[in-house]
């Protein structure tokens, strides 16, 4: 059996890289997706903590963790269409309204 | 409450519901809306016979009406307090009010004066506030009412407010009692603050407060008697501003541009009334500061004399009053000062009516020559207008303190009592030496009134053929004319002693014999506290005919003097000969330019320099602190790029550092 | 042309090493804890089954006393509706006459940012032009190749009708 520190290493390394894609890309879908391999992270933890405690609590929410981030790629698709729709590209770094 | 005093408070609602009906509907109302105010205070001036009578009766009242609010040291309430001395005040004051309000359809409504409305509802609201300070049963209540008189005073001098000096008196009257009454704010709050209680009368006074700290307590770092002193004569700058006593008098002659029945109503009974009479309502707590006495009386004196010289070079009828009126007051003040409490009392009321009396007679004589007040453009108005003359003459005799007019009476007893106990005090002799010679003046310059205005042959067209007066005029006229004339046996003190006989009424009255009194609010009980020795030259009957026999004999010297002087059909100016004195007191000492040198040399620099001082200091930290927030918020707000990856970036700068510290501080780091 | 490709390395990588640093910490953290008190399921449990019990409330044939989720299975079921309700809310375009040009599109060259991927937008784009106007002359090759793949497709369809 795998020691626990192996998942969390593994929940950790995931979302670094997830916020790495965030910090570096520009491109909105790959936002997304970003995004997607950080919820994943934290749906990891879930599971190998309900291993740990012995409680299946954790993989149930591990379950409504992944219904909710389809959720949020259907509206995040939304927005980058509309996104594109008015500024003619997905560049984030374009719409740059929203300040001072 | 119980039995008539429950309709006490009406007495003073009646004119405050007059002064809202008029300021409402004056307008639609007939005479201007002089009928609410003539009405309302008929009813107070019937009511206050009523509770007269029930003084007289043995009752008295000193109850509470609202409490304003309490806490567990104090409590501000308003109340009433009808005593003997209330009582007649009450009489006296709703009288005059009802007489000026009746007077001024004459003077105002025949005249064809506009805002009418507005000058009952000012009479209307002056008389309630005059009312209710007469009727107040502590300190805080005086306070209000005291300066809602003010402000009444301030809204009637003004009437005329298109004129320039009209709004310009007003704003000077209302300032420099303003600063007075500054004074007795501090000293109400003193009092407040030491004693936990502001009422005049009962076992919870301020004065039995007082009495049982001196000898075992301190204040604020002073021993009792001092402290009393010391509040004593705060509370006594709002006398000094109200009563125009020295160094705040300068307002009153000012105040002259006012209606001459406004006037009136100023002098005799409401506003500089309303000073004297807090110091007689407040008497028992004066009594245990010899020091503040002492002040009272020889401010008094002083202001006697020194008003009376400036009286005697007027030309203007009512700037002769409005001296007359100050020096007046100085007399009630010295009467107080030497713990002459009933004669000081005597003489207010004795100089309500008969002030009165001279400043109706004074707008009578105006209306009748075309608003003429150069006396030297007047005369030979005897034979023309007889009532206005008669009255006129009973009034003077009664200032000039001429037997049997009521002045001689009271200002008889002021002057004995201050030589009682001026022959072992200095300090009092001296103020009572210059009373007395102030008589002489007084006489001087009632007098040489009298004679310009009424005698000789007429000086202008408009003192041969004056204007006729209508009888709203007269009435009050010949009413206050006799009550001038026999308001002296109120109190026919020097016949008690000298005859035996028991007519010192008002000493019993104020006393408590035989009618209502509250405790500790009475002759005796005054005079037992006041530390004055008596002495006498030739024992109490010499001294009475002594004291009367200067007064009179100074008196009947300068009335004769100034009759001689102005006497034949065209009297000749005498004043001139005076040489530089006169322009002195013509100047009227030039106390205005010291007074405006002190605003404009040391307060205005003083205020520039705090002005400065709060633009550059205060402001500057203020500013400053702004500023540094604008420019530090200029700065920050460049973080906000609109750029998501920054703001993610920045989120994680802070997770991280956070859990840096978190995990040092928890030890999570091995 | 929308093959992924590495970003060249560049000052727009800096943000990254804060990911970088936060992995870091998330090791320290992590080798310097000790997880003792490892509890784990029996071996002859089956975890699937016991979770579609709980999903459902089946709690008679639970063998764990895992709470049971059915409120909140019903809630998730209603927001991914309502998610997909708003996808297609912000997809609909506002009207028949609305261009498929974005409103900042000015040429094609303002299409092509410093970023490869962001080719990537001609999906979108392609599905969006089938259910529009071609009078605009839109850059085609591109779109129409791509427009198959377009996951969007029905959509814009049912706009149409």
């Amino acid at each position: 059996m795998m020691a626990i520190e192996g998942y969390v290493l593994l929940s950790a390394g995931l979302f670094c890289i997830g916020l790495f894609g965030i910090l570096t890309r520009r491109n909105a879908l790959m936002f997304l997706m970003a995004v997607e391999l950080m919820v994943n992270a934290a749906v990891i933890n879930l599971v190998a903590f309900a291993l740990y405690h012995g409680t299946l609590t954790g993989q149930v929410f591990g379950l409504f963790v992944l219904g909710l981030a389809a959720a949020e790629v259907a509206i995040g698709l939304g927005i980058i269409l509309v996104l594109y729709r008015n500024f003619g590209t997905i560049d984030v770094s374009v719409p740059t309204t929203m300040r001072w | 409450m119980e039995g008539l005093f429950t309709f006490a408070p009406a007495i003073v609602l009646f004119p405050l519901v007059a002064f809202a009906i008029t300021l409402l509907v004056g307008r639609y109302l007939p005479l201007g809306g002089a009928i609410p105010g003539i009405v309302a205070t008929g009813g107070s001036l019937a009511l206050s016979l009523v509770m007269a009578a029930a003084v007289a009766g043995g009752e008295t009242t000193n109850e509470l009406v609202y409490t304003w609010f309490e806490t567990p040291e104090i409590t501000f309430h308003f109340g009433l307090l009808i005593d003997p001395l209330s009582a007649a005040m009450l009489v006296v004051v709703s009288l005059i009010a009802f007489l000026v309000h009746v007077f001024s359809l004459s003077y105002m409504n025949a005249e064809g004066e506009t805002g009418l409305p507005r000058y009952y509802a000012g009479l209307g609201l002056f008389t309630f506030s005059m009312l209710a300070f007469v009727v107040a049963d502590n300190l805080l209540m005086s306070f209000v009412f005291f300066e809602l008189v003010g402000l009444c005073s301030f809204l009637l001098i003004g009437f005329w407010y298109r004129t320039k000096s009209a709004p310009s008196a007003a704003k000077k009257a209302f300032l420099v009692t303003r600063f007075g009454d500054f004074f007795f704010l501090i000293g109400v709050v003193a009092i407040a603050a030491s004693y936990g209680t502001l009422s005049f009368a009962g076992d919870a006074s301020f004065v039995t407060a007082a009495e049982s700290a001196i000898d075992s307590e301190t204040f604020f770092g002073f021993d009792a008697d001092t402290w009393v002193t010391i509040t004593g004569l705060l509370v006594l700058g709002g006398v000094i501003g109200k009563s125009a006593q020295f160094p705040l008098h300068t307002w009153l002659p000012d105040a002259m541009e006012g209606p001459t029945p406004v006037s009136a109503l100023i002098h005799a009974a409401t506003m500089v009334a309303a000073g004297v009479y807090l110091v007689a309502r407040m008497f028992g707590y004066y009594a245990l500061s010899p020091t503040a006495l002492a002040v009272i009386a020889f401010v008094g004196g002083f202001t006697a004399l020194f008003a009376a010289t400036m009286g005697c070079v007027k030309d203007d009828v009512k700037q002769v009053l409005a001296y007359s009126t100050i020096s007046q007051y100085g007399y009630m003040m010295l009467a107080m000062g030497v713990g002459g409490y009933v004669a000081g009392v005597f003489h207010l009321l004795n100089h309500a009516v008969f002030k009165a009396l001279l400043f109706l007679g004074a707008g009578a004589v105006i209306i009748a020559m075309h608003h003429e007040q150069d006396m030297w453009k007047m005369g030979g108005l005897k034979e023309q207008m007889p009532v206005t003359y008669y009255s006129f003459l009973a009034g003077s005799l009664a200032l000039a303190g001429i037997i049997p007019f009521s002045g001689f009476w009271s200002k008889d007893e002021v002057l004995y009592d201050a030589l009682i106990v001026g022959l072992s005090e200095p300090l009092i002799l001296a103020a009572y030496a210059m009373a007395l010679l102030a008589v002489f003046f007084t006489g001087f310059y009632t007098i040489r009134m009298v004679r310009l205005t009424f005698h000789g042959e007429p000086r202008s067209e408009a003192a041969e053929s004056p204007h006729a007066i209508g009888l709203p005029a007269k009435i009050p006229l010949a009413v206050l004319g006799v009550l001038a004339l026999v308001g002296g046996a109120m109190n026919l003190k020097p016949l008690e002693e000298l005859a035996g006989l028991e007519v010192a009424f008002l000493e019993r009255w104020l006393d408590g014999q035989g009618v209502g009194s509250v405790d500790g609010l009475t002759y005796h009980a005054y005079s037992e506290t006041v530390h004055y020795g008596h002495e006498y030259i030739g024992g109490p009957e010499g001294t009475v005919i002594l004291s009367a026999a200067l007064s009179l004999g100074l008196a009947l010297a300068g009335a004769g003097l100034a009759w001689t002087l102005y006497s034949g059909p065209e009297p000749t100016r005498h004043t001139e000969r005076l040489g530089s004195l006169r322009d002195l007191a013509v100047a009227n000492y030039y106390q205005d330019e010291y007074q405006v040198w002190l605003a404009r040399g040391l307060t205005l620099p003083l205020a520039r320099a705090s002005d400065r001082f709060d633009q550059t200091a205060i402001d500057g930290v203020v500013d400053g602190v702004g500023s540094v927030s604008r420019f530090g918020g200029e700065r920050l707000r460049r973080l906000q790029t609109g750029q998501v990856t920054d703001y993610a970036a920045l989120v994680i700068l802070g997770v991280l550092a956070l859990l840096v510290v978190l995990g040092i501080n928890g030890g999570w780091f091995l | 042309m929308s093959r992924p490709r590495l970003v060249s390395l560049s000052s727009r990588l800096v943000p990254g090493l804060l990911a970088i640093a936060l992995f870091g910490v998330f090791a320290a953290v992590v080798v310097g804890t000790d997880f003792a008190g490892y509890v784990g399921f029996p071996d002859e449990l089956s975890v699937t089954a016991e979770i579609g019990y709980a999903l459902f409330d089946f709690t008679e044939l639970q063998e764990t006393n895992t709470e049971s989720f059915l409120v909140s299975f019903l809630l998730i079921a209603v927001v991914l509706d309502a998610a997909l309700d708003a996808s297609l809310v912000l997809a609909t375009r506002e009207g028949p006459d609305e261009s498929v040009r974005p409103s900042a599109f000015d040429g094609p060259s303002t299409r092509s940012t410093d970023d490869t991927e962001a080719n990537g937008t001609a999906a979108t784009d392609g599905g969006a032009v089938d259910g529009a106007t071609k009078i605009d002359g839109e850059p085609a090759s591109e779109a129409e190749t791509a427009s198959p793949t377009a996951g969007d497709a029905t959509t814009d369809g049912g706009d149409g009708a």
